[in-house]
């Protein structure tokens, strides 16, 4: 099956039809909160396969992801802000704020991998499950050590400002970010299914199972409105971080296959999965931790960038990519 | 009858994830009271879909007197200095008191 065969899914083709909608100016729109009521299911629902398949993992495996998740989150957001300053036309601040979308990761687009993988036929590794939810948070820490670093660059001896982030408290901060509601209920979820006996677990299988890909069909035909909405923002936004939102990907993709084909050892689905991660930029734990952390920089930015640009190119042109570099690493 | 009483009605349009950090802020001034609605819309910070927490705007209504509106208009502006965006709008306004005067 090719890739292209493997965009033919119904998860894929729910978003280009939400982004059709937008553009042919529909006036399809979701009420109030489904799209998170959406992500709650998605999140707890993958949680439980996670933990199911998890607890019957091995610890050093386990062990070995969340230290490289680690790594991908705390290096992928400095490779991102060296590469904007490096144009010049990108201010620290805003760099900042954008770095740390892309060491953190998109649920949504490692779901529609999932679903990609699924309509292939190939089996996958389940530590990047845990992967999704320890690389949530990290980037955020490196987000604002490089905004108060670009602060403190900027600032004149005569003007002692302080860090916005610093007034707010950035323990709370790190708090915030930490036990962010997607992050707790992911782990939350994934102990849950690791704890809980396999027979009852059994019992919310319909749930978790068998209307997850229908779930998944309207979170993308969603966000796929969401994508068509933020084109009226690229001019503000400007062709170079436009650009940006599409080589950053693929170099966090290729770094993250290498990480997953390498050191994690992983099969060609949890290989193209830990590309995935290492792909896609946040829109949910890190908007909200730079509007308060780096108030400077502009969210038009950020939000443009990580919903507008990268998710579409990931769910489009990139996980067939990433499930391409995958196979010729590990399956040479 | 109760008598109108002569108040100011303080409009906040922020985003919804300034809402925590902006209500602790104003507290110390004695804002305890407050309603907050939930919006779409856009404008310099792009535009504010509703559909995630992440781009849905606020609005904080604050009934207040002139003196404590003085002490919170100040906080408001230090938070603008910061870069914090936001828009506050005040109205004069008449309310018929919950205990009459």
């Amino acid at each position: 099956m090719s890739g292209l065969q493997n965009l033919l899914v119904p998860a894929v083709l729910f978003f280009a039809l939400g982004f059709l909608a937008r553009i042919i100016r529909s006036d399809l729109r979701f009420p109030p909160d489904l799209a998170k009521i959406l992500s709650i299911y998605l999140l707890v629902s993958i949680g439980i396969h996670g933990g199911y398949e998890l607890a019957k993992a091995d610890l050093g495996t386990a062990l070995n992801a969340i230290f490289w998740a680690m790594v991908l989150g705390l290096t992928l957001p400095v490779i991102g802000y060296t590469l904007m300053r490096a144009t010049g036309k990108v201010d620290a601040l805003n760099a900042s704020a954008i770095a740390a979308h892309y060491g953190s990761v998109s649920a949504g687009t490692f779901l529609t991998a999932i679903a990609y993988l699924q309509s292939a036929g190939v089996e996958y590794d389940s530590y990047p499950v845990i992967m999704l939810a320890i690389m949530e948070s990290p980037a955020i820490v490196i987000g604002i050590l490089l905004a108060a670093w670009a602060r403190r660059q900027a600032r004149s001896a005569a003007e002692p400002a302080q860090d916005p982030g610093a007034r707010f408290g950035v323990s709370k901060l790190l708090h915030e970010a930490f036990t962010n509601g997607s992050v707790v209920l992911l782990l939350g979820s994934m102990a849950i299914a690791a704890i809980a006996t396999p027979a009852s677990l059994e019992t919310v299988k319909p749930f978790v199972d068998d209307i997850f890909m229908g779930v998944l069909c309207l979170f993308l035909l969603e966000m796929g409105m969401e994508a068509a909405r933020r084109i009226a923002d690229f001019r503000r936004v400007g062709a170079v971080l436009v650009a940006f939102g599409i080589i950053m990907p693929l170099i966090g993709g290729t770094i993250g296959a290498l990480v997953g084909a390498f050191p994690l050892g992983f099969d060609v689905g949890g290989t193209m999965l830990v590309a995935v991660l290492a792909a896609s930029a946040s829109y949910i734990a890190v908007p909200p931790a730079m509007r308060i952390a780096v108030p400077e920089a502009n969210p038009s930015f950020y939000l443009t960038l990580s919903l507008g640009v990268t998710f579409p190119f990931n769910v489009v042109i990139g996980i067939p990519l990433y499930h391409a570099a995958a196979e010729l690493l590990v399956a040479g | 009858m109760r008598s109108l009483e002569q108040k100011k009605l303080l409009t906040i349009i922020t985003s919804k994830q300034l809402e925590e950090m902006i209500l602790k802020k104003l507290a110390p001034h004695g804002i305890g009271g407050y309603t907050v609605v939930s919006g779409h819309g856009a404008g310099a910070s792009g535009i504010q879909s509703g559909m995630l927490d992440i781009d849905t705007n606020i609005l904080i209504y604050i009934i207040l007197s002139e003196p404590r509106l003085e002490r919170v208009l100040v906080e408001i502006d230090r938070m603008m200095d910061k870069g914090y965006r936001l828009k506050a709008l005040v109205t004069d306004i008449s309310i018929l008191p919950r205990k009459p005067s």
